[in-house]
Parts: C-alpha cells; sequence; structure tokens
C-alpha cells in the first residue's frame, strides 16, 4: 500500500478521523460499582490488577492549561516589551496567542461534550418517556368494544383445570389400571408355570422313559389309527370311533385341566377354598341324601310290615270264618 | 398433515379458501386461537366458534383434560361478492429454521417500508403479524405502539 492518497482507495479531499482532546475524564463522577462485579471475598485475583475499581484520573482544562501552556516566569511590561527585539517580540506574542487559542479550543470542547452529555440524557429521558406511554398503553374504545369474547379465553388457561376431586379419582383409576394389569401379568405367567409343570410330566426325563415313548409313538395300535384317519374319507371320518385321548381331552376341557393336570382356575379356586367348600357341600349334600334314603326305607318297610300284618290278619279271619 | 405447526396451518387456510369452503377447523392451541383473533381483528376472517371435529359447538362445552384432543377452533372464511377470497396469502416469515428477532428499531424501519436483511417490506394491504417475548401475538404497529422488539412471525394478505 502506497501512502497518502492510495491509503484512501486513491481518493483525496478525506479528512481524518477527529482525535479527542480529552482523553481523560474533563471533570469529576461520581463512579458506582456495578452489582456482582469484581472478585468476592476469599477469591484471588490475578496479579497486576487491582481488586477494587480504581477510577481514572480527572484533569480539567485548567489543568491541562497550567501543565502545557503556562503563563511565562517573566511578565514583560510595555516599556521592557517595546525595548525588546523584533523577533523576541513575535515569540513573545505567538506563544500569547498559543496560549489563548487553546484555550478557546478547550472551552469549546467543554461545551461540546456538555451538549452531547445533555442530548444523551434527553434522549434517554424521551426513551424512557416513550416506554412509560408503552406501558400505559391501552385499547382504544372502538378496539374493547369490538374485541370477540373469544379473546377472554385467552387471559385465563386455556384447559379447565381439574378439581382436587376429580384429581384424586383419576390417580385412583390409574392405580386400579396399573394393579389390574399387574394382576394379569402375574395370572398369565401362574397360567404358563401351571402348564409347564403339567406337561413336565409327560417329558423324557431318563433314558428307559424315552424308550418306552418311542415305542408307545411307533407302537402296532397308533399306525392303525393313523391309517384308519388317512385312508377313510370326509365323510366316514365323523363316524369313526372316538380315541381314548379324543376323550381325555373332551375331560380335560370340561374339567379345566391343562396337560392333563389342573388347570389355573382349579388351582386357584383350591387355594382360595371354593373347591373345598363346594367338595364340604358335596358331602354334606351326600350325607343328607343317604339319611333321607335310610328314613324313607325304613317308612317303606314299615309300610311293608303293617301290609303283611293286615294281609295275615285277613286271612286269619278269612280262615276262621271257613272253619 | 399435522395442524399443530403454523406453517402447515397457514398452508390449511390457503387451501381452504381457494377450495371456497365456508369453515376451516384448526387445533384449539393458545397459539392458534391469538392468530385467529388477530385475523379476526384484521378483518380476513368472519367469524371464531369453539367446536370439535364434527362440528362448531351449538351449546358451550367446557375445554378439559379429557375432551382436548377432540376440540377444534372453527373459523369462518371470507369471500368477496365476486367470491374472491378475503384472506388469500398467509406465510411465514419466521421458520424454526430461521427464526428472525428484530429489535424496535429495525420494526420501526420495516414498518416505514424499509427491506430488513432478507424479508420484503410490508406491501400495501398487507398485514405482518409479531411475537413478543411474553408470547403475545400482535399487529406490527401494535408492536411498535408498545415499544417492544419482536419475532416477526407471519404475514398476512
Amino acid at each position: 500500500m502506497g501512502k497518502g492518497a492510495l491509503k484512501f482507495g486513491g481518493k483525496s479531499g478525506i479528512l481524518p478521523v477527529p482525535r479527542q482532546i480529552f482523553k481523560k475524564p474533563y471533570k469529576h463522577q461520581v463512579y458506582q460499582k456495578e452489582q456482582d462485579t469484581g472478585y468476592a471475598e476469599g477469591i484471588l485475583h490475578p496479579k497486576g490488577i487491582t481488586r477494587d475499581f480504581v477510577p481514572p484520573k480527572v484533569f480539567t482544562p485548567e489543568s491541562r492549561l497550567l501543565k502545557s501552556a503556562a503563563q511565562p516566569k517573566k511578565q514583560f511590561s510595555p516599556e521592557e516589551f517595546s525595548k525588546l527585539p523584533t523577533a523576541q517580540q513575535y515569540r513573545i506574542k505567538n506563544a500569547e496567542l498559543r496560549r489563548a487559542y487553546l484555550k478557546e479550543s478547550y472551552d469549546a470542547e467543554v461545551k461540546r461534550l456538555e451538549r452531547v452529555e445533555y442530548a444523551k440524557q434527553k434522549s434517554e429521558e424521551e426513551k424512557a418517556q416513550m416506554k412509560l406511554e408503552a406501558d400505559n398503553h391501552d385499547k382504544s374504545k372502538a378496539e374493547l368494544y369490538t374485541i370477540p369474547t373469544i379473546e377472554s379465553y385467552l387471559s385465563g388457561p386455556l384447559i379447565k383445570p381439574r378439581t382436587p376431586e376429580q384429581k384424586e379419582a383419576l390417580q385412583l383409576k390409574k392405580e386400579a389400571n396399573r394393579l389390574q394389569q399387574e394382576l394379569d401379568v402375574k395370572t398369565n405367567k401362574a397360567i404358563k408355570l401351571l402348564e409347564l409343570y403339567n406337561a413336565s410330566a409327560a417329558f423324557a426325563i431318563t433314558e428307559s422313559k424315552l424308550e418306552l415313548m418311542v415305542d408307545a409313538a411307533f407302537s402296532e395300535s397308533k399306525l392303525i389309527d393313523a391309517n384308519n384317519i388317512t385312508n377313510s374319507s370326509v365323510e366316514k371320518l365323523h363316524r369313526l370311533p372316538s380315541t381314548s385321548e379324543f376323550d381325555s381331552a373332551l375331560k380335560d376341557a370340561i374339567v379345566g385341566n391343562v396337560n392333563k393336570g389342573p388347570g389355573f382356575d382349579v388351582v386357584n379356586d383350591t387355594l382360595n377354598g371354593y373347591n373345598g367348600e363346594l367338595h364340604s357341600l358335596a358331602e354334606q349334600l351326600k350325607i343328607e341324601k343317604r339319611e333321607k334314603a335310610k328314613l324313607e326305607t325304613s317308612l317303606k318297610e314299615a309300610n311293608m310290615r303293617k301290609l303283611h300284618e293286615e294281609m295275615m290278619n285277613e286271612r286269619k279271619a278269612a280262615s276262621v270264618q271257613d272253619n | 398433515m399435522s395442524l399443530v405447526n403454523l406453517a402447515n396451518t397457514c398452508a390449511h387456510l390457503q387451501n381452504c379458501t381457494m377450495a371456497k369452503l365456508p369453515l376451516a377447523k384448526i387445533p384449539y392451541t393458545r397459539l392458534h386461537l391469538q392468530i385467529a383473533v388477530e385475523l379476526y381483528k384484521e378483518g380476513f376472517i368472519g367469524s371464531i366458534q369453539r367446536g370439535s371435529i364434527s362440528g362448531p359447538d351449538l351449546t358451550p362445552v367446557d375445554v378439559t383434560h379429557d375432551n382436548i384432543s377432540t376440540r377444534r377452533i372453527w373459523l369462518g372464511l371470507k369471500y368477496n361478492q365476486n367470491s374472491n377470497p378475503v384472506l388469500k396469502n398467509l406465510h411465514l416469515i419466521s421458520k424454526p429454521s430461521r427464526k428472525v428477532y428484530c429489535t424496535i428499531d429495525e420494526l420501526k424501519n420495516f414498518a416505514i417500508g424499509k427491506r430488513l436483511r432478507f424479508i420484503k417490506p410490508p406491501q400495501p394491504g398487507e398485514v405482518i403479524f409479531v411475537r413478543t417475548k411474553k408470547n403475545e401475538i400482535l399487529n406490527l404497529h401494535e408492536a411498535i405502539k408498545k415499544n417492544l422488539d419482536a419475532e416477526l412471525l407471519c404475514r398476512v394478505s
């Protein structure tokens, strides 16, 4: 990159960025530490950093002037001044002018800064005022009186909340459902376990039993049964005599047996005592029936005896008459 | 197509007006109700009714946790004398994949007809709905009146 105008894309006439005259604050300000900033007690801070906020030093325009454009130590009276050489007179006048201009420029800068500060403060106030107005913004009468009722639904909850009673009922329902599901699962598990237990009676657990089962499966009678079924027509099939297996399966279905053993319902009824009650009731009925039969028999015997006696008496009477 | 997404609801309403349907149903949610109320205020729809999936309620029904799945908002669509729909375009500006949040100054510039990022300035007869940080749905000009930052939600014309 070249120098001069080339630096600015070949354009001349661009003013440099204005520099700040007061790089440090020109008047005292009240600094307030922001909340939740800095280092907490007991927390170490890095080297080279102050723990507390140090406000920047204030350089007032007067102190600046004293430092950079102080009044000359020697003040010449007009007579003394007129006697000085012209070059010195010119230098003194020049220095005086420079001091005056510097003071003017400082004053102008202070005024500018005050103006900027005032504008900033005013815009902040305006913003705050706008915010206040926005917060207090109400709907116009036209809006207020023409909005539909349905908008009122938006102010509250959309769904009607459940009452404590409804919540309790729902909780109970959920609990009941959960318990019922658990019970169903457990019941199914028990049914399957019982089926397996009953089926295990037919398992070949020893070698000898396996041989017996193999022999039974390929026995002569089995083969005959199989042949009968395969050779017979559909019409004849239903006329075939039922096998013992079919009979036992039918019996199991009626009684509620599974795999030739008691089913879940039977076991459940027995454990509940229902079957016991049924059994005792049956026993009681049986005894009552037997008692009744006994009584009837004794009555019948008494009647027979009576009839027999009557007949005997009649015969006796008849024989007496004949004689 | 689930109408729970606002984009789908916008497309659904456009389809309904193109098919010249007298009523359209949308899900019963806060966002949909807010949009429906704003559309009603701006005059794009003729009526808002609560109802179920089978139709508007003839007698008021409470919305409970048990019946919320069947609840719907029924909107009465408007057509002019030539049976052209009043609501022609309803599009999202802010999408789930590209949210458009604006400061109040950006909103002001947008409202006076300046282009905002990739968004075309509001056209005559077009209404822009915005969503504030408090989840209110407002007209663009209302949001500016209230001096609120907002998300540009959708544009209707």
